[in-house]
């Protein structure tokens, strides 16, 4: 399949702020990071909080503005645009937020909110909108009186569903997914992953699936990339990545998993990832590696085939292999 | 029309609407209930301070005029002051309070100082001040409080921005595409709609109380005319004697400036769509 979306040393930086009398440096939330993705595929990304998986998130949606490096959409390149017009350009991107909530005003009835997004692109009669409206609704599973209530009496499945419903009439054809299973019981989850699959189906998706939960990106991801500190430290097709990881942290958060069958759950990584404002030197992950050696402080790893669609970022992992 | 129940089912704030309301209706209403409308600009010296009787149930004034008829006459005034000066504060207040908060920068900074230039002056010394500067008189004291009023909102409406402007939906909304003048005029105003009107209906007893104070103080009405605040203040002469002569215009205000702080509060709840029970 054809990359639809792509980028190359994608580095953002944050809270960059130049004053008259002092420059003050930002964290580079996101440093280098090399991803592709296939037409139709789910790739996932996985890491700890605060590894900059949202912010990639924002930056591929032209949300957020990329500091360096390159993004390509469908074969363009849509990054170095000023932010409107790179949001402009990146409209078959669309983004599901975490808190699906929170992400609708409180103000507007859901029937007015999904309106209004068709309204901002050009569709403009009221009829067409409520046609478009109603059917987007039933795609989702959801009753068309739904549209009369406010999102506060809705329960957290519903307003995932309406989420999905409102980018969905803008007819995206990637949708980045952040964390759209947090929050929600077992059961729920469920219906919202078989819901994803036959919307990826029905409408040809491509989906960009952050998440840090493991089990399920391994049920749903074709591939996954794996981050720390800003970086993708390995990436590869979901089942060789699960089956035989290479990276001393994809390793250890997968067993670092809680099983629900009762099985002893790895040990959980020690401490907490270190601060962006402080990014160790070589390896960014050796102060936490249980495998680091001293060539680890001083030489930064580079991205290595470990096979056939799986790739590595770490000094040793043909040693750990 | 939920909201409106909601009120209702509050009944500190459907106690306030009920003042409020009341007011009203004697204000438009003025001279056809006052018993002797006439006496707002007639005196009868003969008949001078007389207490609370069957003929004037809160007694007369130093120049022999129904209490009671100037205070339904006063309502007018006081209402029409409320309303006149909130919503000039809130026109001034509410675009700069918008324009402050979305944006950082140089632009928001020398609003937002100004603002405080503002509101660190106490309101009622920049009010006499600006009265006396204009010509004493009812119009003048309006102006006064409206410039010393907008402040408020415009910190209100500033802070109200600055948190919807990181709210969540405000980010979805810019993700699907959604213009700045968009996100602005119909979500972060509406929603920062609840804050404003609080602020409106409290301010407006706070209005009624300051404009009291400006004519007690002779900057605001000038006599003939039935103001609460003038008349507590041509009674003071006549205190102990006459305790019927500040009282009532002395009630009125107290009575009107309690409903729209109770109304105040229970219009932010019933108008805040999340404390609003659903329709199922």
């Amino acid at each position: 399949m054809p990359e639809i979306l792509g980028a190359s040393q994608l580095v953002v930086e944050l809270g960059a702020r130049r004053g008259l009398l002092r420059h003050r440096a930002g964290v580079r939330a996101v440093d280098g990071v090399e991803i592709s993705i296939a037409e139709g595929e789910t790739f996932g990304i996985v890491g700890e909080s605060g590894c900059g998986k949202t912010t990639l998130a924002r930056t591929l949606l032209g949300l957020q503005r990329e500091s360096a490096g390159e993004v390509r959409l469908e074969g363009r390149v849509v990054s170095g645009l000023d932010p409107r017009a790179a949001r402009r350009a990146r409209d078959a991107i669309q983004y599901v937020h975490q808190d699906p909530g929170a992400a609708l005003d409180p103000w507007w009835r859901v029937g007015a909110t999904l309106a209004e997004g068709l309204a901002i692109h050009g569709v403009g009669d009221r009829a067409e909108q409520q046609a478009r409206i109603a059917g987007m609704l039933r795609a989702v599973g959801l009753d068309a009186a739904l549209a009369d209530r406010y999102p506060h009496e809705l329960s957290g499945g519903q307003q995932r569903r309406i989420g999905l419903a409102r980018i969905l009439l803008l007819r995206p054809k990637v949708v980045i997914l952040d964390e759209p299973t947090a929050g929600l019981d077992l059961s729920v989850q469920a219906a919202v992953l078989r819901l994803l699959r036959d919307l990826r189906a029905q409408f040809g998706l491509t989906y960009v699936f952050i998440s840090h939960d493991l089990s399920v990106v391994r049920r749903v991801c074709d591939r996954v990339a794996v981050m720390y500190l800003g970086r993708v430290v390995e990436e590869g097709s979901a089942a060789t990545l699960f089956a035989e990881p290479r990276h001393p942290y994809t390793r250890a958060l997968i067993a670092a998993a809680p099983h629900l069958d009762g099985r002893e759950s790895g040990p959980s990584l020690p401490g907490d990832p270190p601060s962006l404002r402080a990014v160790p030197p070589g390896c960014r992950f050796h102060p936490r590696c249980a495998h680091a050696a001293p060539s680890c402080a001083t030489s930064e790893p580079v991205r290595e085939v470990a096979a056939a669609d799986h790739a590595v970022a770490c000094l040793r992992w043909r040693v750990l292999a | 029309m939920t909201a409106l129940r909601h009120l209702m089912r509050d009944p500190v704030a459907a106690f306030g609407l009920l003042i409020v309301v009341f007011a009203a209706l004697v204000a438009v209403f003025a001279p056809w209930i006052a018993p002797h409308p006439d006496d707002a600009f007639e005196s009868h010296l003969l008949q001078r301070l007389r207490p609370p009787s069957a003929e004037f149930p809160f007694g007369t004034d130093n120049l022999g005029r129904d209490i009671l008829s100037r205070v339904i006459l006063g309502t007018r005034n006081a209402l029409l002051v409320a309303v006149a000066v909130v919503v000039a504060a809130m026109a001034i207040g509410v675009p700069i309070g918008l324009a402050a908060g979305w944006k950082e920068g140089w632009l928001s900074e020398a609003l937002m100082r100004v603002t405080d230039v503002f509101l660190a002056v106490p309101q009622l010394i920049l009010a006499l001040a600006l009265g006396q500067l204009l010509a004493p008189g009812i119009a003048s004291a309006m102006v006064a409080l409206a410039l010393t009023y907008w402040p408020f909102f415009a910190r209100t409406v500033f802070a109200e921005t600055r948190r919807l402007r990181s709210a969540l939906f405000v980010d979805a909304l810019a993700g699907i595409g959604a213009s700045p003048s968009r996100i602005l005029f119909l979500h972060v105003l509406p929603n920062a709609a609840p804050a404003v009107l609080v602020r409106a209906t409290i301010g407006m007893g706070f209005t009624i109380l300051t404009a009291a104070i400006l004519g007690f103080l002779g900057v605001g009405a000038a006599p003939p005319s039935p103001d609460w605040g003038l008349a507590v203040s041509e009674a003071r002469q006549h205190l102990p004697e006459a305790w019927w002569f500040p009282t009532f215009p002395g009630l009125a205000i107290l009575l009107l400036v309690l409903g729209f702080n109770l109304l105040g509060d229970g219009l932010r709840d019933a108008a805040d769509p999340r404390l609003r029970r659903s329709r199922r």
